[in-house]
């Protein structure tokens, strides 16, 4: 996708673009998220979109508010289907446009449009055509978004990596799309191993004791991760591929690139650098960073060993 | 050495253990800068001109200056190609 304005991919009419939180509600149901980087309350949703965010997100809906500050709050509001571009899917590499200024996120993507303030307390809006299963592509790729902008704010950071735990501790194994992530993930899966997800973790408690967090977010595994909870985390490593498997270690300037170049979202507005190049830095002190070489037919205990090895 | 320099808008820099992390939103990558380059990136960024920056590498790194100045200048170059840093016009350099 290239595209030089914003939202001018996805909407028929970017001059569009709602700039004040308005619009009519879906509803009146509301769910409560509590993920990382939240709570999250939905609000406005009609019944079938409630239904659906029932149906993916149970592990991490709240009856109540589990914590007293930070709660931040969207409306889903209600656009016609001509305010969206239709295009052909086929093949489309997932992706959408971030509009980051001082005072708020645009944002423009498949079937939704949203604006985010970035004052805490100012509701965020959701404007979406859909209310059926293609509600909750909109959901979860709204939520990703949210998520990494909000854990950034609060001691946090969240990476494009596959999850596994070793020894009852959280490993992150991160790289760009193709870099073995979901392979890597698989492979824990079939030895038994816990993982968290081959896609997104969180990682929550930077500045104290970095731990990750699992999401309801995962890639091509879809509903097998098989982890719940949070881990204390003990490594982070840049896949490679080669003809063996090896552990090394990064420099801190390294490290702190890598780690950047896979924090999504909030790697791509200015109004975020300083925050994340200070979080990516924090991490590098709280947790090694190496660099995992391995073959297609390395095992994942051959990589748990290698993983030990650096350890020591 | 001609010109001076200032750390493109877009950019975020961080000096870590020598290395310089440097962040291009506009190209969306991150780069990794050796020593060197990281003390050029630096000096850019304290707004010191091309000529303070080559003196300052002169009393910092133990080479010949001659070729202290030449890598200085190297660099400048490069991260102007990079889109690092951007050239100062000339009359903003004289205000």
């Amino acid at each position: 996708m290239t595209s030089s304005r914003f939202g001018s991919f996805f909407l028929t009419d970017p001059e569009r673009f709602p700039e004040t939180v308005e619009g009519e509600p879906w509803g009146d149901n509301s769910r409560l998220l509590d993920l990382p980087g939240g709570p999250f309350r939905i609000t406005d949703l009609s019944a079938s979109q409630a239904h659906l965010m029932d149906r993916e997100y149970s592990s991490v809906i709240a009856e109540t508010q589990p914590s007293s500050d930070g709660l931040h709050e969207t409306a889903v509001l209600r656009v016609q289907p001509g305010f969206f571009r239709e295009f052909d899917i086929e093949g489309w590499e997932y992706t959408l446009d971030l509009d980051s200024t001082p005072d708020r996120l645009g944002l423009a993507a498949l079937e939704f449009a949203a604006l985010v303030p970035w004052t805490s307390e100012a509701t965020a809006g959701l404007w979406t055509s859909v209310e059926d299963a293609w509600f909750q592509g909109v959901i979860e790729n709204y939520l990703r978004v949210m998520v990494a902008h909000r854990l950034l704010l609060r001691d946090g950071i969240l990476l494009h990596s596959a999850g596994a735990v070793i020894d009852g501790s959280a490993f992150l194994f991160i790289g760009a799309s193709g870099a073995g992530k979901s392979t890597l993930a698989r492979k824990a899966l079939d030895a038994g191993a816990p993982v968290l997800s081959d896609d997104l973790n969180a990682v929550v408690n930077l500045t104290v004791k970095p731990a990750v967090a699992q999401l309801p977010f995962t890639g091509e595994l879809r509903d097998q991760a098989t982890f719940g909870g949070t881990v204390p985390l003990r490594g982070v490593f840049v896949l490679k591929q080669g003809s063996s498997v090896d552990c090394e270690p990064l420099s801190r300037g390294e490290a702190t690139a890598a780690i950047l170049a896979t924090s999504p979202f909030v790697n791509r507005g200015v109004e975020n650098l300083d925050t994340l190049v200070a979080s990516a830095v924090t991490l590098t002190s709280g947790a090694p960073v190496g660099r995992l070489t391995s073959a297609k037919d390395t095992t994942f205990e051959e990589i748990t060993r290698a993983v030990r090895r650096f350890q020591e | 050495m001609l010109g001076s320099f200032r750390i493109a808008s877009d950019v975020r820099y961080r000096v870590i253990d020598d290395e310089a992390v440097v962040v291009r939103q506009g190209e969306g990558d991150v780069l990794v800068f050796n020593q060197v380059a990281a003390r050029v990136i630096q000096l850019v960024g304290e707004g010191l001109t091309s000529q303070q920056i080559g003196d300052h590498a002169v009393d910092e790194f133990d080479a010949p200056e001659e070729r202290i100045r030449e890598d200085v200048a190297m660099f400048l170059e490069e991260l102007e190609n990079l889109n690092v840093v951007e050239r100062l016009p000339q009359d903003e350099k004289n205000a």
